[in-house]
């Protein structure tokens, strides 16, 4: 009697389970289908939690993101208009930056079981569910999102709920009201998202929910009428779409060129198909939300992953002529989706602040006590400002998320070589400190711009760590 | 005589026709001395140079190995120099015998066949007899793929498919052109409500995740710090033209020759819009593809050519046929038996006089420029930096053995543009100071000055070498220029 390695578990008994694989009639595709939770927290732990293990162990702060800095920062400081920075006001005096970690963490695990348990109470395809998760899981752009504090996490968790709360047969469903308002609260993306969700459920349901759809609709129109939200929140870093999309080419999220490849199959083969047809709006909602703001790639990505789910299934379903070619092929589109993800954890060590960036941030007040104001803004990098501000409590200069018009000025201050174009905007923006990261030192150009024009005598060097350095301006 | 007897003949005749004019014209094309070098280095030491300190005074190199490895296996028994005119030459040559046999296929007429032979064997395009590339491997494996891709139904084939494209995978990118092609093919399929098989469906999406998961391997770190740019392959801006030049319609019109485009034009036409032949939607579905990219400037000028110009070659055998099956039909009975001999002349005059003018406009170094490259070898210290003209670049550090500036490969250089004025600034600029600069910047200590270098830049030596800064050395034509100074700072002192 012959056991799977590492399980105790008989094979007999495994054949004689509900759930077999059509894409593939082995004990393992078997296997995951049967025990999905199981398999899913263990890639979830494989492809998530292990690399931020490795950067906790190399001291490195393990928020890579941006947007976390921008939560973390605007936190400390809480209003009426920012109530829902409470919590995390609480647990950023409660617990340090690295165990925050735990938050992100823990709700990501929760929306993927929660949307295991939707999927079966909603008779989704387990193989199709399975093979969706597998690909949004091992995504880039995902893990971007899910080891950070990222809105989205909070959006897509409250969604989730929501459509939970609605599956009830009694008048409980009503309360799926309450996570879906509070989820249209943040950006008009995220609002039109559960619109078109929750219209997709209208569309294909027997009972029709309008009475929450309306209501949803309408709280989505007084938060972008009366409350102007913003289309998506961010972006919290300046990059090129398609870099960004596509992780093989060195973006900081994305998926990978095998995702999109499967994705291109499966919106070829699945437009036919009339339950389809609502993937094909999310698809071309995302694509032009994604276009307007580089932010809205979370969810262009989902749509993406759902899409390259039916591609593979697609292309594996059906009998081959040749089985060994089949087998291959498999062997190769695994491999090749596993590679990117690979490609890309190897490179996150380059992502989001490093222990000296950390260290020389939070000893920098000391040494500038005296000698700027404390109203004295703090020059970097676009996408680094985040941190700094967070780690020096010192505002920046220029964040990507707002102030659009103050980019040519950035590009100006690193590119210039003329002191005369760079010193009066650093003097007519109060820029009295300049935080050059080793990030920046690698990237700058050292002949000319920014760090060549610190050889001027009006910049003085007052603090280092590595090749971190932090300048004043007077 | 047996048509077989032909097509040896065919083949012989294109043979010596292309070892004549390869041993007959000296050494080999500028850009053949950048594989030479990787041949000898994998003959030597078992692996790729992937690591190279000479080009570019040191650098990272990422390529794909296979033709490195196969012309390596030659070098081990016959001279490395004969091996690379012999080899090369002897695969363009066997197009011919591969493009009869897919044009049999097609057409199932073995005379028109025999032309099609003759004319791929006679292609002007492929007659750059003294070039060692990869194209050379790459032509006659990819139509040997297509051959099999069209017997795909035998197993024989299925599995001589996988191994051509694997081996077409592992040699050049630019085997992307058959992808591209496939899903021009299925989309033409569709369009004209023809199914494509089974098999060959699944075979294009094998052949797409391989190729695909293939280039990743290989060239992860390019796509990481070039993005997608990597597919222009850092050419310098001033030089682009060189490698994507615009069509010009005169000069595609001669090196495809004229006949076989008309009539490959007009098959396309036909195909597309009267006869509606599947196997022939493949191969239009590869002179689309070959368009696209070459007008997307994703592959080279020249090879966008020899590639379309084989694909007409196979067409013409189907215009062939149509020609003889309607002079059959028609009043003229004499023209069906006179076909041959009025085809055949026509043919050959219209392609032997540009394939001898575009054999004979190779440009090759000269002996004598070869000779002053190899003087740096035994007469200037290992580790010295020698600057020469971009085309040239390869010669210093294959005969040199010396690290270079420059030269063709630009992939992973960073600030290529500007290395790139900086060498020729070396070669006009009258100002000593700049070049001293130059010079030093780079880490060189020679510059080597050719009679094509002269030429190019209208110069009897570069302005600043006058003077005790440069000790020169004259090397039949060529001279040899070596730094004697160096920039100090006044504040230094």
């Amino acid at each position: 009697m012959t056991t799977l390695p590492f399980m105790n578990v008989n094979v007999k008994l495994l054949m004689k389970m509900k759930n077999k694989s059509l894409l593939f009639n082995n004990k393992y595709f078997n296997y995951i289908l049967n025990y999905p939770y199981l398999y899913i927290t263990l890639l979830f732990f494989i492809f998530n939690v292990i690399p931020i293990l490795i950067n906790l162990f190399s001291g490195k702060p393990l928020f890579i993101s941006g947007e976390s800095y921008y939560h973390l920062y605007f936190a400390q400081e809480v209003t009426w208009q920012t109530f829902y920075y409470y919590p995390l006001n609480l647990l950023d005096k409660l617990l340090s930056v690295n165990l925050m970690i735990i938050v992100p963490l823990l709700l990501s695990l929760t929306s993927l079981y929660l949307y295991l348990w939707l999927a079966k109470k909603k008779n989704f395809s387990l193989e199709l569910t399975m093979l969706f998760l597998t690909i949004l899981i091992i995504s880039p752009s995902i893990f971007f999102n899910l080891t950070n504090l990222s809105i989205h996490l909070l959006i897509v968790l409250l969604t989730i709920c929501g459509f939970l709360l609605l599956c009830k047969e009694s008048r409980l469903r009503y309360f799926s009201l309450i996570p879906f308002i509070l989820a249209t609260v943040f950006d008009l993306t995220s609002s039109i998202v559960i619109i078109l969700l929750l219209s997709a459920e209208i569309y294909f349901n027997k009972r029709k929910n309008y009475a929450i759809l309306i209501i949803t609709f309408i709280a989505v129109l007084i938060n972008a009428i009366i409350f102007k939200l913003p289309f998506v929140i961010g972006p919290f870093y300046l990059g090129k779409h398609l870099p960004e999309l596509i992780s093989d080419f060195g973006g900081l999220g994305g998926i990978s060129f095998f995702t999109v490849l499967l994705a291109l199959i499966g919106i070829g083969t699945m437009w036919k198909k009339r339950s389809f047809i609502s993937a094909y709006f999310f698809l071309l909602f995302t694509i032009i939300a994604f276009i307007i703001n580089i932010q809205a790639l979370f969810y262009l990505v989902i749509t993406l992953s759902f899409f390259a789910a039916v591609g593979i299934k697609s292309i594996f379903q059906r009998k081959w002529t040749l089985n060994s070619l089949k087998k291959f092929t498999f062997f190769i589109v695994t491999l090749g989706l596993i590679f990117s993800t690979l490609a890309y954890l190897d490179r996150i060590d380059e992502f989001g602040p490093s222990k000296e960036d950390q260290q020389l941030l939070t000893l920098m007040e000391e040494e500038l006590e005296g000698t700027v104001e404390d109203e004295d803004k703090i020059f970097s990098l676009p996408e680094e400002s985040y941190f700094v501000s967070y780690f020096s409590n010192r505002d920046s200069f220029y964040y990507p998320h707002y102030k659009k018009d103050y980019r040519e000025n950035v590009n100006l201050i690193i590119s210039s070589t003329n002191i005369m174009n760079t010193f009066p905007i650093l003097e007519g923006n109060d820029v009295n400190v300049i935080y050059i990261s080793e990030h920046s030192k690698r990237t700058l150009p050292s002949e000319n711009g920014l760090l060549f024009l610190l050889r001027n005598e009006r910049f003085k060097l007052i603090q280092s760590s590595g090749n971190a350095e932090v300048w004043i301006f007077k | 005589m047996q048509k077989k007897y032909w097509l040896m003949i065919i083949f012989i005749l294109v043979l010596a026709t292309r070892l004549i004019l390869a041993f007959s014209i000296p050494n080999f094309t500028y850009d053949s001395y950048y594989n030479l070098r990787h041949v000898e280095y994998v003959t030597e030491n078992g692996f790729p140079l992937y690591q190279d300190g000479l080009s570019y005074g040191g650098r990272e190199f990422a390529f794909l190995p296979f033709f490195n490895y196969f012309m390596s296996s030659f070098d081990l028994f016959l001279p490395l120099e004969f091996a690379a005119k012999f080899i090369p030459n002897l695969l363009l040559a066997s197009l011919t015998i591969i493009v009869f046999f897919i044009s049999r296929k097609i057409t199932k007429n073995e005379t028109a066949s025999l032309f099609s032979a003759l004319i791929v064997g006679f292609l002007p395009i492929l007659y750059n007899t003294n070039s060692f590339s990869v194209e050379s491997l790459f032509l006659p494996v990819v139509f040997l793929g297509i051959y099999s891709f069209l017997n795909i139904e035998k197993r024989f084939y299925l599995y001589l498919y996988l191994l051509t494209f694997l081996i077409a995978s592992l040699t050049t990118p630019m085997t992307i052109l058959i992808l591209v092609g496939f899903l021009i093919y299925i989309l033409l399929s569709f369009l004209e409500s023809k199914k494509v098989k089974k098999a060959e469906l699944e075979l294009i999406i094998f052949s797409m995740f391989f190729f695909i998961w293939l280039q990743f391997l290989f060239f992860k770190d390019v796509f990481l710090n070039e993005g997608i740019s990597f597919v222009w392959r850092n050419v310098p801006t001033q030089i682009i033209q060189l490698y994507f030049p615009k069509f010009t319609i005169i000069g595609s019109i001669i090196l495809l020759s004229f006949i076989p485009l008309l009539a490959g034009i007009h098959t396309v036409y036909r195909s597309l819009f009267t006869v509606k032949r599947q196997k022939i939607f493949l191969l239009i579905s590869f002179v689309l593809s070959t368009t696209l990219l070459a007008w997307l400037r994703l592959i080279e000028f020249k090879l966008a050519l020899a590639f379309l110009g084989i694909i007409l070659a196979i067409l013409f055998a189907s215009f062939y046929k149509e020609m003889a099956n309607y002079a059959s039909k028609i009043k003229f009975v004499w023209l069906k038996k006179y076909l041959n001999y009025i085809i055949l002349p026509i043919l050959l005059i219209t392609m032997i006089i540009p394939l001898l003018d575009y054999s004979l406009q190779q440009e090759t170094p000269s002996n004598e420029e070869i000779e002053a490259f190899q003087w740096l070898k035994e007469n200037t210290p290992p580790d010295a930096g020698v600057a020469s003209m971009l085309k040239e670049g390869h010669l210093v550090s294959y005969y040199g053995e010396r690290k270079n500036i420059m030269d063709v490969n630009f992939n992973l250089i960073p600030n290529i543009e500007e290395r790139f004025n900086n060498l020729n600034s070396l070669f006009t600029t009258k100002l000593q100071t700049h070049a001293l600069d130059v010079f030093e910047k780079y880490d060189l200590d020679y510059i080597v000055v050719t009679p094509s270098a002269k030429e190019i830049y209208k110069i009897r030596r570069p302005p600043y070498t006058k003077g005790r800064c440069f000790e020169k050395f004259v090397y039949d034509n060529t001279t040899i220029y070596e730094r004697k100074c160096e920039i100090t700072d006044e504040n230094e002192k």
